[in-house]
């Protein structure tokens, strides 16, 4: 993993979503009002703010499973809530989303859980969308764990394999819905690393809500920060530019997690992850 | 004072125009029920004779500052500090100063800590109210007031029932167009439904259910024979048993037992498995990556269950006919031949499209309901039991209501 290759300038060009006047709401209750931003092709974007503040209904708009309030948003040019379901269904095989609970279909096994999106949407045989589902599990770390149940893994390794299942159509856009919540340090810090990886070498541009400030440090090319007491956007830029020069009140947000970020960087180059294939070998966790 | 300093006594005094609240004696959550009697009276006194939130706007009357002071305090602890900050708050409200300064050091701070939290962390305008407890009630209702199930009268209860039926009505009726649609893309196979949900529908409500099915009607089968023979032997009539228990099992009873089985068996499941998909975000991957919850979920448990509900009925009907069949034999005497010849005469093929077509609705009635209580499940667990308790019962008065419908039907037609 190159440090310097993460934080070059996105490879594509143009915006691969952009938000012009959303609301968030649900029914009369406005969670977020009047947001404008564009995420760029090649990014990884992070809808940071304190817990409350309306970062995963964001979220859900955005990937089109719940309708915004007002305001619209565009996929490319093409304004997504306004376009017919048939053709929002087609948008959304390009995206892939991991959940905050992994939410792997729990009566198929991992593998399964791959080939099901393979199924519907390509015309492969079972042969090959089985190889693609051991690829994608291999790149996550999971290789050997095909036929296990979700029941039968760890919350960790569940994340794992949502994020194998999110790749499963090799999206253009994959949502993160708080990757790291619930997983240790050290694990938190893995996943950032696959996310990095799998951005730099698939090309494809990462939204992700999460308030691990160590983990925003870590993979942000930009960000936007939602104020729960506005109800609204305050800032958007890089987060290291944002410690330096943003609101003083995401800078303050901001300052918080710097310093652990400093020790976890610390703690992460003394860990191979060797440590984490042996931690993850087949049966290991059963 | 001197007399029992251990127990929890609150007094109140007016100077000039501050409000002395002072706490004595031992105040404990884990006080015995006297002692805790006694707080609980004082918390009431002392809550009595502060003004009315918004009372000293209109008037000069009332004290402007509120003190709160502790003397000969044996032990304190959330008893008594919920108690000050109760009145703080209400304090507050009424437009007063609070000072804190009579207090041990501890106790100001914590309460102190609650103002500032009480300011920062109240939900500010539509959110749920968790802050100053009792401000609701407490305030006199300026008219409109919020409609609360747990607190409501019989009037409001009824009135706040009737009010969801249209929403609801219409909910139900757009869910029963969007799987008559997804029937309709099943039938020129456009559907998204995935063969191997089919087969495992087939047999879990199918074949799974054989053992009950033919429990359930063999000893109903027993039961219409043993009743209606006490009637039937008074006109001498006893044959007729025959006719009369393979007549209605064919045409209803066969049908309502297998429907309402299948409703405790497999309507539930069906609610509690797509509640639980619901509360665990699977719905939402699903439909993240652009398939239909109908017809990945509701589409196959409603076809098989379709046709499921009608061949299982079927079986019913034989394992009736057959409880029937021993009483009417074993201990009624009836020759066996002479049994199933007075079964052949009475039976029509009518009789048992009738069945069927209940067994059809059913099938229907049952797998609709449970879905749809299972997608319109909230996130959490208890949602889960409530759609898998509602899936049952609507479905068995559904099973009953649409018996109804159609046997008017037919009486109708005479058939």
């Amino acid at each position: 993993m190159n440090a310097a290759k993460r934080r070059t300038a996105p490879q594509g060009s143009g915006s691969a979503i952009r938000a012009e006047g959303l609301t968030v709401s649900y029914g009369p209750k406005i969670i977020q009002r009047d947001l404008n931003f564009s995420v760029r092709r090649g990014d990884i974007f992070v809808i940071m703010g304190g817990s409350g503040c309306g970062k995963s209904s964001l979220m859900r708009v955005l990937m089109g499973l719940l309708p915004p309030g007002a305001g619209r948003v565009l996929y490319g040019e093409e304004d997504f809530w306004a376009a017919p379901s048939a053709r929002r269904a087609e948008i959304m095989r390009r995206v892939g989303v991991l959940f905050q609970s992994g939410a792997l279909w729990s009566s198929r096994t991992l593998a399964e859980n791959v080939t099901l999106p393979l199924e519907y949407y390509t015309s492969l045989p079972p042969r090959s969308r089985r190889a693609i589902a051991s690829l994608k599990l291999a790149q996550v770390g999971l290789a050997g764990f095909e036929d296990y149940y979700p029941s039968e893994i760890s919350g960790g390794m569940k994340k794992r394999a949502g994020l194998a299942r999110a790749l499963a159509l090799d999206p253009e856009i994959v949502f993160f819905d708080e990757p790291s919540a619930g997983l240790d340090p050290l694990s938190a810090a893995q996943l950032d690393e696959l996310i990095l990886e799998l951005r730099d070498n698939m090309g494809m541009t990462v939204i992700m809500v999460t308030h691990e400030l160590p983990s925003i440090f870590a993979v942000a090319d930009d960000a936007i920060f939602l104020d729960a007491r506005t109800r609204t956007l305050t800032a958007q830029g890089n987060p290291h530019e944002l410690l330096r020069h943003g609101p003083a009140e995401v800078a303050r947000f901001l300052r918080r997690g710097k310093d652990s970020e400093d020790e976890r960087g610390k703690k992460a180059g003394d860990d191979t992850p060797d440590g984490d294939r042996r931690n993850s070998a087949p049966g290991a966790d059963i | 004072m001197n007399a029992r300093p251990e127990t929890a006594r609150l007094e109140t005094e007016l100077r000039g125009d501050t409000l002395v609240i002072t706490a004595f004696g031992s105040w404990s959550i884990h006080a015995q029920t006297s002692e805790a009697r006694a707080m609980g009276r004082a918390a009431d006194a002392a809550l009595a004779a502060l003004p009315l939130p918004g009372k000293n706007e209109d008037g000069p009357a009332g004290p402007r500052r509120l003190e709160l002071c502790v003397q000969d305090l044996a032990q304190w602890d959330s008893s008594l500090l919920a108690l000050f900050a109760e009145v703080a708050g209400r304090a507050q409200q009424a437009g007063m100063t609070v000072d804190y300064t009579g207090l041990p050091e501890g106790m100001a701070g914590l309460l102190a800590l609650a103002d500032a939290k009480r300011e920062s962390g109240a939900p500010s305008s539509s959110g749920k109210k968790g802050g100053q407890a009792g401000e609701r009630e407490e305030k006199p209702a300026p008219g409109g007031k919020t409609f609360d199930p747990d607190r409501a009268g019989l009037l409001e209860l009824v009135g706040g029932k009737a009010l969801t039926i249209p929403g609801l009505t219409l909910a139900v009726l757009n869910f029963m167009g969007e799987v008559t649609a997804g029937i309709g893309r099943f039938c020129i196979g456009r559907a998204a439904v995935n063969s191997r949900d089919l087969w495992r529908v087939f047999r879990q409500c199918g074949v799974d259910a054989l053992a009950i099915v033919s429990l359930t009607s063999l000893l109903l089968g027993l039961i219409l024979a043993f009743v209606s023979s006490l009637q039937l032997r008074a006109f001498g009539a006893e044959i007729y048993v025959s006719a009369l228990v393979s007549v209605s099992m064919v045409r209803v009873m066969g049908p309502v037992l297998t429907g309402i089985v299948l409703a405790g068996r497999t309507g539930a499941s069906f609610a509690a498995i797509i509640g639980s998909m619901q509360a665990n975000e699977e719905v939402d991957a699903l439909v993240s990556f652009g398939l239909d919850p109908v017809d990945f979920l509701v589409l196959p448990r409603v076809i098989g269950l379709a046709v499921m509900t009608p061949l299982l009925t079927v079986y019913a009907d034989v394992m009736g006919i057959l409880g029937g069949f021993l009483v009417g034999t074993l201990m009624m005497g009836i020759s066996p031949s002479a049994y199933w010849e007075n079964t052949l005469a009475n039976m029509s093929l009518s009789q048992i499209w009738i069945g069927l077509l209940h067994a059809l609705v059913f099938g229907f009635v049952v797998s609709i309901t449970g879905c749809y209580q299972g997608l319109k499940a909230g996130r959490n667990v208890e949602a889960v039991g409530q759609a898998t308790t509602a899936a049952v019962v609507n479905s068995i008065v559904g099973i009953i209501v649409s018996t109804s419908v159609i046997t008017i039907m037919f009486t109708a037609v005479s058939l």
